[in-house]
């Protein structure tokens, strides 16, 4: 039978990256729900990503549906060697980019989206972390905004994210050499930015 | 080493890029150099406040609820799969007009062939009274139309009114005597092939499959019943296995950046007892083995092994972690580290 076979399939596969496979040929193939099954999989981390870059809760809700309706549209042009989180990740970055444009500005950081992101520490941090870690976390988000963009974008990626040089170029199209430089100036004015926070209180 | 290449390497060190001998001549500057222990402390920091950062980052429900009915207008405007993709274009002209699957199409076009054939043969030798169902795609008064979405019967209702002395068809034409059967089982094949219920059945697909003859020995209803039932049970279950999916994402992180903090926590010594102060740590790991346990066994029941394997690989650590006393052992910890960087735990979790 046809419609079980997603589970069949499951019970086949052996890792994550043939689950992969699974899923997106079967998106390719016009099921919905495998598509369904890869925006739970991926959104968080796309929200992540976009969240990073804008600073804007909302419109990083907004612009990461954008980015899995396109990713949606052009499935299709999918190839199998092309990892789904970086490929989705490039499209977020068009996505952002697009959307700097269009505003013609970077976008303004609002605070009222920092108190509305869902920070209820309880299972998160532990109460000592917890204290400090809203108001940190918009000086953090503070301090990213004011990055240009090709250093905001590898600082997100690679400090936050935790993805790879390789990963990283495939993205942003930059090369690695490039890369680390930006990271390594990004990271300078991070933590020129934070280190009043982060002093060791003797 | 010197000051200069220590501070170029911490980020490395804390990353955990570096190999164990560099790591350790590393570890041996900072713990001789309080400059440099200093800004590891902060380098550190700084770290935990960007976990910090990423974790509380979490979009609300409204992403969701609105990216699937985005997805649905999407899809009412423009269906992602073109059938032309899959099939040439007079099939799916036809199959587009009738609404049918192309299965049933298929039965109704062999139907319509079996008539012609044996209408060929018998049209010359045989009568039949009006109570006979009749159909000939090649004859001008009578036509079974493939692609008229009205039902067979009434044309061929019509088609009798118009013309009473008409002519019975059969698909093995000599063996006349056996007609009646055969009407009846005519009459199934095209009852079935115009039930509109099976039309529109949600899971064409399944129907397609079916073979011939178990589509022609099951009632339209019976077949349609357990569609019905299949596709509510596998709702069901896609429902739980896209709450997992999502539950068990948002797991693999926090234990991803639990294990990051556990392999950067760093001995201290009180007086000459050294430990690993990791009470918070400790305190995380409680916390999530929990979850794990309950998320390993969905993940089991679901037959999601992918998920399971992984949530049962980190397991047996989070026990351990939160077992540590509040200030730890120094072998206890490094035996642990150990474990995480043997097994390149943190690496398959990422990949998730």
């Amino acid at each position: 039978m046809d419609i079980p076979m997603l589970f069949h399939a499951q019970a086949e596969i052996k890792n994550t990256a043939e689950y992969s496979d699974v899923l997106i040929a079967r998106a390719q193939n016009g099921d919905r729900e495998a598509f369904g099954l890869i925006f739970e999989h991926h959104h968080r981390f796309v929200f992540k990503f976009i969240y990073a870059m804008t600073g804007e809760a909302a419109a990083a809700e907004e612009l990461t549906q954008e980015t899995f309706l396109g990713a949606y549209k052009n499935i299709h042009a999918l190839r199998g060697d092309a990892r789904l989180k970086t490929w989705l990740c490039g499209i977020a970055k068009n996505v952002v980019y697009k959307s700097f444009r269009t505003r013609g500005k970077d976008l303004a950081q609002n605070d009222d989206d920092i108190e509305s992101l869902d920070v209820s520490g309880d299972e998160k941090t532990a109460p000592d972390r917890e204290f400090l870690s809203k108001e940190l976390n918009q000086k953090i988000s503070k301090a990213l905004e004011n990055l240009d963009a090709d250093k905001r974008i590898v600082f997100t990626l690679k400090e936050l994210q935790h993805l790879s040089y390789k990963e990283i170029a495939e993205i942003t199209g930059h090369s690695i050499p490039k890369l680390k430089t930006d990271l390594h100036r990004a990271k300078i004015e991070m933590r020129a930015a934070l280190r009043p926070y982060l002093e060791v209180k003797k | 080493m010197n000051c200069e290449k220590c501070l170029y390497l911490i980020d490395d060190l804390i990353e955990g890029e570096l190999d164990e001998l560099f790591a350790a001549q590393i570890e041996q500057h900072i713990d001789a150099c309080s400059d440099c222990r200093a800004e590891f402390e902060i380098a550190r920091r700084e770290k935990a406040l960007f976990a910090d950062f990423m974790f509380a980052a979490e979009p609300s429900e409204n992403l969701r609820t609105n990216f699937y009915a985005r997805l649905e207008a999407e899809n009412q405007s423009a269906p992602a799969v073109k059938i032309s993709e899959r099939a040439s274009d007079w099939k799916t002209r036809i199959f587009s007009f009738l609404h049918f699957s192309p299965a049933l199409a298929g039965a109704a076009l062999i139907i319509v062939c079996g008539l012609i054939f044996g209408l060929t043969k018998l049209v010359s030798n045989e009568k039949t009274g009006a109570d006979n169902i009749v159909a000939d795609a090649k004859t001008t008064d009578f036509q079974l139309p493939p692609n008229n979405e009205k039902p067979v019967a009434e044309n061929a209702a019509k088609n009798i009114a118009q013309k009473p002395e008409i002519i019975k068809v059969a698909k093995t034409p000599k063996l006349n005597d056996a007609k009646n059967e055969r009407d009846k089982r005519l009459r199934e094949k095209i009852s079935l092939a115009k039930t509109p219920e099976l039309r529109r059945a949600p899971n064409g697909k399944s129907v397609r499959k079916l073979e011939d003859n178990r589509i022609f020995n099951r009632s339209a209803a019976e077949l349609n019943n357990q569609i019905a039932q299949l596709s509510e049970e596998e709702k069901q279950r896609r429902a739980l296995l896209i709450a997992l999916e999502t539950e068990a994402t948002r797991q693999i992180e926090k234990v991803e950046l639990l294990l990051r903090s556990f392999r950067n926590a760093r001995s201290a010594a009180d007086g000459d007892a050294e430990f690993f102060d990791v009470a918070y740590e400790r305190q995380q790991a409680r916390k999530l083995l929990e979850k794990n346990v309950r998320l390993r066994r969905e993940a089991e029941n679901l037959g999601t092994i992918y998920a399971e394997e992984l949530l049962g690989k980190v397991e047996p650590l989070l026990l351990d972690i939160a077992n540590l006393e509040k200030n730890a052992a120094p072998e206890r910890v490094r035996d642990i580290k150990e474990r995480v960087s043997n097994q390149n735990i943190i690496a398959s979790l990422q990949i998730y």
